[in-house]
């Protein structure tokens, strides 16, 4: 079972989102903070990262950066209502695999996933 | 003629022409003078000196006539400048404010389909999570709660459909190339030279001499130093010293706003739509700052300042640099 890590300071939509995967046969992690993100990823053991940019304290840029300097090949998609924003260029040149716009369009999410992760 | 010279000819004008109507009856009466003096008539009988006089009273009589009618024309062309100048200051005030007004809108907007973003986000994704339920139960009690998800799912859709294509429809032609590489100080000094500033406040820009430009979208970076200096600048504020000041922090430029007004009653508060609550302008300024900041990869911060005063800081993107 593929192990997610979903950071978001929406707490409903972040919580919702956790329960559709967890549906889908993901284990999910749901954090709130890009700080708490950090710290989580140190641990290690995710196969995938789901992430919003626009955050207090930690910039998601910043956690993106963080992620491919520590691991090069884990699938990062981003989630965030600014899609046409400088942010998520920089975010896809830091090497996240797609932006999503909010709502979540959950299916492409879910496809995104399955074509990211190894089965 | 330029309305400071027709003002100046208003106020002044009367010296001249009284001094000028004083001076060609004087010329006229010296020159009857020199002719009686000229033709022999240099012992004047007292019905020539009466006709000598009563020449020289009506000739000043109509000199004075004269400028007094050139002063009554005079004031009418004044006064009709000055109502043309009226008119036309009343008509710049009205299109200054229309698209001050419309471009608040603007941001008001983008602020609130940004602010929606998250709530939409929740409610479609409970939707799903609500149909997914339904599929677990009876059939007879899944058909209402599919109904209710699937009206949820429509009502969530069209609200999305609107947001976007607000945001799709304020995008300016060319949208690909909104963003460029921009210098913050020549955008914070326009700022500062155009805002009126109030008595008394006095505004210090500084920036680094190697500043970086910042990768943005002019317009809505405008908009961001304009609420930034309205802050500090606007009461409740009552600031009388505001430093703005811009430095390269790591991958970003760092625009920082000082002030030695009142403070902020709650730092972590001062970015959310509606707060403080005592303007419209004031409560929306900062969380239009924070949303073009956003919007750009950037980020906000607010504080208070230990000897008193007001500390807001934006960081954001770098561009490229040139040298």
């Amino acid at each position: 079972m593929s192990r997610l890590l979903i950071v978001d300071d929406d707490r409903v939509g972040v919580s919702a989102l956790a329960a559709l995967l967890e549906d889908d046969g993901y284990q999910v992690v749901a954090l709130t903070s890009s700080a708490g993100g950090l710290e989580a990823l140190s641990a290690g053991g995710f196969d995938a990262v789901i992430t919003d940019l626009e955050m207090p304290g930690l910039h998601g840029l910043e956690l993106v950066r963080a992620i491919r300097e520590c691991s090069p090949t884990l699938p990062i998609l981003i989630v965030t209502g600014y899609t046409n924003s400088p942010a998520a260029a920089t975010a896809v040149a830091y090497g996240a695999r797609r932006v999503f716009p909010k709502p979540v369009p959950y299916e492409d999410l879910l496809a995104e996933l399955g074509a990211a992760l190894p089965h | 003629m330029p309305a400071d010279d027709l003002e100046r000819v208003y106020r002044w004008g009367w010296l001249p022409l009284i001094g000028g109507c004083v001076a060609v009856t004087a010329a006229m009466l010296a020159a009857s003078e020199l002719l009686f003096i000229h033709y022999g008539f240099a012992d004047p009988t007292r019905l020539q000196r009466v006709l000598h006089l009563v020449r020289g009273a009506v000739m000043s009589f109509a000199l004075a006539l004269f400028a007094g009618w050139y002063m009554l024309r005079l004031r009418q062309r004044v006064e009709a400048a000055r109502e043309s100048l009226r008119a036309q200051q009343a008509a710049f005030a009205r299109r200054a404010w229309k698209t001050e007004q419309a471009v608040g809108l603007g941001a008001l907007c983008r602020l609130l389909v940004h602010e929606i973003s998250d709530p939409i986000n929740g409610l479609s994704l409970h939707c799903r999570l609500l149909e997914r339920a339904a599929g677990r139960m009876e059939p007879t009690d899944a058909e209402p709660v599919r109904r209710i998800a699937a009206q949820l799912r429509d009502d969530t859709e069209r609200l999305q459909g609107l947001a976007a294509s607000y945001v799709e429809g304020n995008r300016a032609p060319g949208s690909s190339e909104r963003y460029q590489d921009l210098s913050l100080e020549e955008i914070v000094r326009a700022a500062v030279a155009a805002h009126p500033c109030p008595e008394g406040v006095e505004i210090v820009v500084e920036a680094a001499s190697d500043l970086a430009p910042v990768h943005a979208e002019p317009d809505r970076l405008r908009q961001l130093v304009e609420y930034l200096l309205r802050n500090a600048i606007d009461p409740p504020a009552g600031s009388h010293r505001v430093r703005v000041s811009m430095t390269n922090d790591g991958n970003r430029v760092l625009l920082a706003v000082a002030d030695d007004g009142a403070g902020f009653e709650d730092p972590a508060s001062v970015f959310r739509p509606f707060y403080p609550a005592s303007s419209l302008r004031a409560s929306l300024g900062l969380a239009i700052v924070r949303d073009v900041a956003r919007e750009h990869g950037g980020d906000t911060r607010a504080a208070n300042r230990e000897g008193g005063g007001a500390l807001l800081s934006v960081r954001l993107p770098m561009g490229e640099r040139t040298s």
